[in-house]
């Protein structure tokens, strides 16, 4: 790192003036929508709050995605991805500022989730006899809980992953291993209870098993979205062009298409299972967003969830096309985008989505705030695990 | 008059397949594939106890068509499930079952898919059997004293007879100097 | 590969090398020999094993046989508990299957190369389970040379056509699909070990039975091409058909409105049990082949952790799948629901659900240790509970949801003849004679295959001089 005046490819150590021309554009970014963010609350509180929602469930997933995929490649011993594998965990240590993030859910409780009116709960036997567990201290107090937990397990597994990249021994991999196995149960139980807390309860009579994965695969799919474009972009800049080749993008591509692919089969599972059984009380939830403007987003969610990304990435060339999967990580997080602010709006636009700039600014905080942890990680680290036994293996890597 | 030309004349009575030769290890098989194609040579081909890597590009091997013809097959599964369910449920015999509509793209989901998979894999099995030009019983390649090792662990690379630069006696050389062990020119 | 061990002897811990033989024709014999022996010359604790199987099989035959003679009141399925033991064992069955086609395809698509060498019995093993699945609704019709009804056949004896709405059309479908292409599959990876067979075979009769089951596979680099595009395409819709199967299967109980039957999660947790009870069955038959067979070298330790991994992977997704159920069934705030999970757990059914949980959650835990993940008495043992602790699950999930359902006046308690015992016991036969008929006769490991991983670990190991004994 102290070699200042050796700026070669190989040392994958990001350029101080672009990190900082970055790091000025993300906080700029940052301050401008933060400052948006609070003329906005005081305009029109309500409205915030549910914007925000989305935008807190679109980073906080995509963190979620991170976490357990890096777990993964731990547990694997996954060597094609190890080139990539730091700005995943650049991604993933954007965790702990959910802590931050997670204070606006806080304050805006009341107006976010009917649970907390005690007229409503009094009015419905189901939300009686659940009243222990939809209750402000005990929400607030599991989703400090979540991040606490998911924070102590990504600092701990970063902190392996970075030392590696000095003590370069095969140690740490063995210990981040260690980490990992319990991990991915925290990722996936953790991050159900999480998304049946902070989106399920927005319809508090509303209960569906299979919720919590249709958000982690979502959220999973968002993150290999990002992913692609952040590799994109560097290559673009020049950055770390020999160390994610033609083979990586096209492994990235074949990701993004089987996140397609399974977030489709739960998805649908929900649907069709709902659908199908036709009971009252879980019909609601659709019968929602059947109705207004609602319905044009939901008949387009199949087309823009599954039939244009799956198909257009079902080839081989479009897998290897560095355009297409541009495009398709574009698309796939414009439609993250739409289909949560799909699960949460209706509960406040009855008859249709009504599009509003605080979405924008909403979506552009907690972008900009994760995107300033994530950035900075690049000046402290190298920007390939330059530790790891298998990067020369990952270099060199082939799709046979 | 070399068979070769012989053949080419329609006279004689030996059909030449080409001219084999043996290697024992896959890497030494690809270097000398690379090196007879570098000599000019397109009609080769290699016999080998598994997919050998990178031995496509050496002798050029084409891309295989099946993607396509699955694909078609996978169209026409979809098709025909729809039209299935669609026809039964709706045209030919309507009968209002637990209240659901006569047609719905929620339940056609399952056996579109079942279908869709079902007539993929038979294009992807038949399909692949007819390109190759299998089954047969025969193949002149069979000849070759050692053509029972191809699925062992000799990796055999011919130069078939069909080759425009193909003339036995030079082309055996030609593969006994990009290392083959044994060379035979092979009748069948 | 090559360059990375090279560098840092440290990974050959973490990737050992997988195949133990001297060359590529040492792979042949190791392989070929034991379909090769004379079959005069079978050990005795071959034909000994034989005929307890074979025996058992008459009994399935004979319970059957029985069956159609007196019609369905011999299994004790009655109201409430309309579906019990045939579709417990049908659903159990269905799922054993499925590890072998995540075996053959997933991990092929994942480009993990342990798989070469279990792939081959996993696919057979499929195909065995999914014949002693179809028994059951098969004979469940009542009139199962009446059978064909089931598929969209334009018949004049009754013309109707099936209910598309049902999810039963749907299994008809998904299970007659899933047969078809494993075994298109199995044949497809077995072709050019057939030629093997076929350019090594002495007798007259060998040469001609593989040579016509071979096809004329030659090994032509261009019919290689197309093969493993097939090969790829075929493993590409696998791997969702394999989802798509046990979805399905999931979808019969979950399109219902019974508590306990209706929920969401049953689609992926119908398909994580079975790749978990697959994976668990795949395990106890290669310990005891790889014992009987002497396969050491080829299905070595690394083998066996990995499955052991999966295996802990899959019954922690389980244990996901418990409890999720069990909380949103709480969460729902709904009276019935909360009984069916609460009767499930303390109900008459008890001791049903705490085999279930004992097995299915509980015990694979062990494998988080390697002294136990690489014990093989451990995971001989445990391998023999998951399968145990995944039957009482579908067991758990029908009979209980079934017995106890909105009016207490209706309630029952379903208990199984003892034709319906010696029908399930039947089929264990059945698939173990299959199973053993496969091994002695048929080349148990993808010789092809394997020596595409030899040829790759040759290139890799050269330095550690890693080779046979």
């Amino acid at each position: 790192m102290s070699d200042h005046h050796a700026i070669h490819a190989e040392t994958y150590q990001m350029e101080a003036a672009r990190w900082q021309a970055g790091r000025n554009t993300l906080a700029f970014v940052a301050l401008a929508s933060i400052l948006a963010c609070l003329a906005g609350y005081f305009l029109d509180a309500p409205r915030f709050f549910h914007s925000y929602l989305v935008a807190f469930a679109f980073t906080t997933f995509i963190g979620i995605g991170a976490f357990f995929f890096v777990m993964v490649q731990f547990l694997t011993g996954s060597a094609w991805s190890v080139t990539m594998r730091r700005i995943m965990e650049n991604i993933m240590i954007t965790i702990p500022v959910g802590l931050i993030l997670f204070i606006p859910i806080v304050l805006g409780i009341k107006e976010i989730y009917p649970w907390t009116n005690p007229e409503v709960v009094a009015a419905s036997e189901s939300l009686r006899a659940k009243s222990a567990y939809l209750s402000e201290n005990f929400f607030i107090l599991r989703g400090v809980i979540y991040f606490a937990l998911w924070s102590l397990w990504a600092v701990a597994i970063y902190r392996q992953s970075t030392k590696q990249d000095t003590e370069k021994s095969i140690q740490q991999m063995h210990v981040a291993s260690r980490w990992s196995a319990p991990g991915l149960f925290l990722a996936v139980v953790v991050g159900s209870l999480a998304s049946f807390d902070w989106l399920m309860s927005l319809m508090p009579t509303w209960y569906s098993t299979i919720f919590g994965l249709v958000t982690l695969a979502g959220g999973s799919l968002s993150f290999f979205s990002i992913v692609t474009l952040v590799c994109l972009g560097f290559r673009r800049a020049g950055i770390l062009k020999d160390a994610i080749t033609d083979e990586h993008y096209h492994d990235l591509g074949k990701w993004l298409f089987a996140l397609t692919a399974f977030y489709t089969y739960v998805a649908f599972s929900q649907y069709m299972l709902i659908w199908y059984a036709n009971i009252p009380e879980e019909t609601e939830w659709y019968r929602h967003r059947m109705e207004g403007g609602w319905f044009a987003i939901s008949i387009a969610m199949p087309f823009l969830r599954f039939l244009i990304p799956f198909f257009v990435l079902l080839c081989r060339a479009a897998k290897r096309s560095k355009t297409i999967i541009a495009l398709i990580a574009v698309w796939s997080l414009v439609v993250e985008y739409i289909d949560l602010y799909w699960v949460v709006m209706p509960t406040y636009y009855k008859d249709g989505p009504q599009f509003h700039w605080l979405d924008l600014a909403t979506l552009a905080a907690t972008v900009s705030i994760c995107g300033l942890v994530f950035w900075s990680r690049f000046q402290k680290h190298k920007m390939v695990p330059v530790g790891d036994l298998r990067l020369e293996q990952s270099l060199h890597f082939e799709n046979a | 008059m070399t068979p070769a030309q012989m053949d080419k004349l329609g006279i004689g009575d030996d059909k030449v397949y080409g001219v084999i030769g043996e290697f024992s290890d896959p890497h030494d098989l690809v270097a000398a594939g690379r090196k007879i194609r570098g000599m000019g040579y397109t009609k080769l081909d290699a016999m080998t106890p598994f997919p050998v890597h990178g031995i496509d590009d050496a002798i050029g091997v084409p891309a295989s068509k099946l993607g396509w013809i699955v694909v078609c097959f996978t169209i026409l599964g979809i098709l025909t499930a729809q039209g299935l369910i669609y026809w039964v449920g709706a045209v030919n015999y309507p009968l209002v079952i637990g209240g659901k509509p006569l047609y719905d793209v929620s339940y056609s989901i399952p056996v579109t898919f079942e279908l869709a998979v079902l007539f993929s894999a038979f294009a992807a099995f038949l399909g692949m059997w007819a390109i190759n030009g299998l089954p047969r019983l025969y193949h002149p390649s069979m000849v070759y004293k050692n053509s029972h090792r191809a699925s062992d662990d000799r990796f055999l690379l011919v130069i078939e007879a069909d080759d425009p630069m193909f003339e036995p006696a030079k082309s055996a050389d030609h593969m006994r100097t990009v290392g083959a062990a044994e060379v035979e020119v092979v009748e069948g | 590969m090559s360059e990375a061990v090279r560098q840092h002897p440290a990974l050959m811990e973490v990737n050992p090398p997988l195949i133990r033989a001297k060359d590529y024709h040492d792979l042949t014999e190791q392989i070929s020999e034991i379909t090769e022996g004379d079959v005069f010359k079978t050990p005795l604790k071959y034909w000994i094993t034989l005929a307890i199987t074979g025996s058992i099989t008459v009994l399935l035959g004979g319970m059957l046989t029985f069956l159609v003679w007196n019609g369905i009141g011999v299994w004790g399925n009655n109201r409430p508990v309309g579906w019990a033991w045939d579709i417990t064992n049908f659903v159990f069955w269905i799922g054993i299957g499925h590890a072998g086609t995540l075996i053959s395809a997933i991990l092929f698509l994942f480009r993990q190369k342990w798989r070469t060498s279990i792939n081959r019995s996993a696919e057979a093993m499929t195909l065995f389970a999914v014949m002693c699945a179809g028994i059951f609704p098969l004979f469940h019709t009542g009139r199962p040379w009446r059978a064909y009804w089931l598929f969209p056949i334009p018949n004049t004896d009754l013309n109707i056509w099936q209910n598309f709405r049902s999810p039963l059309i749907w299994d008809v479908f998904a299970v007659s699909t899933y047969f078809t292409v494993s075994l298109l599959f199995w044949f497809t990876g077995l072709v050019p070990d057939l030629a093997t067979l076929r350019d090594r075979a002495v007798t007259r009769t060998k040469q001609v039975v593989f040579g016509l089951l071979s096809l004329g596979w030659r090994g032509s680099a261009r019919h290689w091409r197309n093969y493993e595009m097939s090969y790829l395409i075929l493993a590409a819709i696998s791997t969702p058909l394999v989802l798509s199967v046990h979805s399905i299967v999931s979808f019969d109980f979950a399109t219902s409105v019974i508590p306990g039957w209706h929920t969401t999660i049953f689609p992926p947790y119908f398909v994580a049990g079975a790749i978990f009870s697959g994976f668990a069955c795949v395990m106890t038959l290669l310990i005891i082949a790889r014992w009987a067979l002497n396969l050491n070298n080829i299905i070595t330790m690394k083998h066996l952790e990995n499955m052991n991994k999966i295996i802990l992977v899959t019954g922690s997704v389980v244990g996901y799948a418990y409890a999720t159920e069990f909380f949103i069934a709480w969460y729902s705030g709904n009276t019935y629901e909360r009984y069916a999970f609460l009767n499930r757990a303390l109900g008459p059914y008890w001791w049903a659900y705490w085999t279930m949980v004992t097995c299915n959650v509980i015990s694979p835990q062990f494998f988080w240790f390697k002294k136990l993940r690489t014990s093989i008495p451990v995971m001989f043992v445990l391998s023999i509970t998951t399968n145990i602790g995944m039957w009482f699950e579908r067991f758990v999930i029908i009979v209980t949801s079934l017995h106890r359902d909105f009016l207490p006046s209706s309630w029952g308690y379903f208990k199984p003849t003892w034709v319906d015992i010696c029908t399930f016991i039947g089929t264990i036969g059945l698939f173990l004679t299959l199973f053993l008929l496969f091994a002695r006769f048929l080349p148990m490991i993808a010789i092809s295959e394997v020596k595409g991983v030899l040829s790759y670990e040759k290139g890799a190991f050269k330095d550690q001089e890693v080779v046979a004994k």
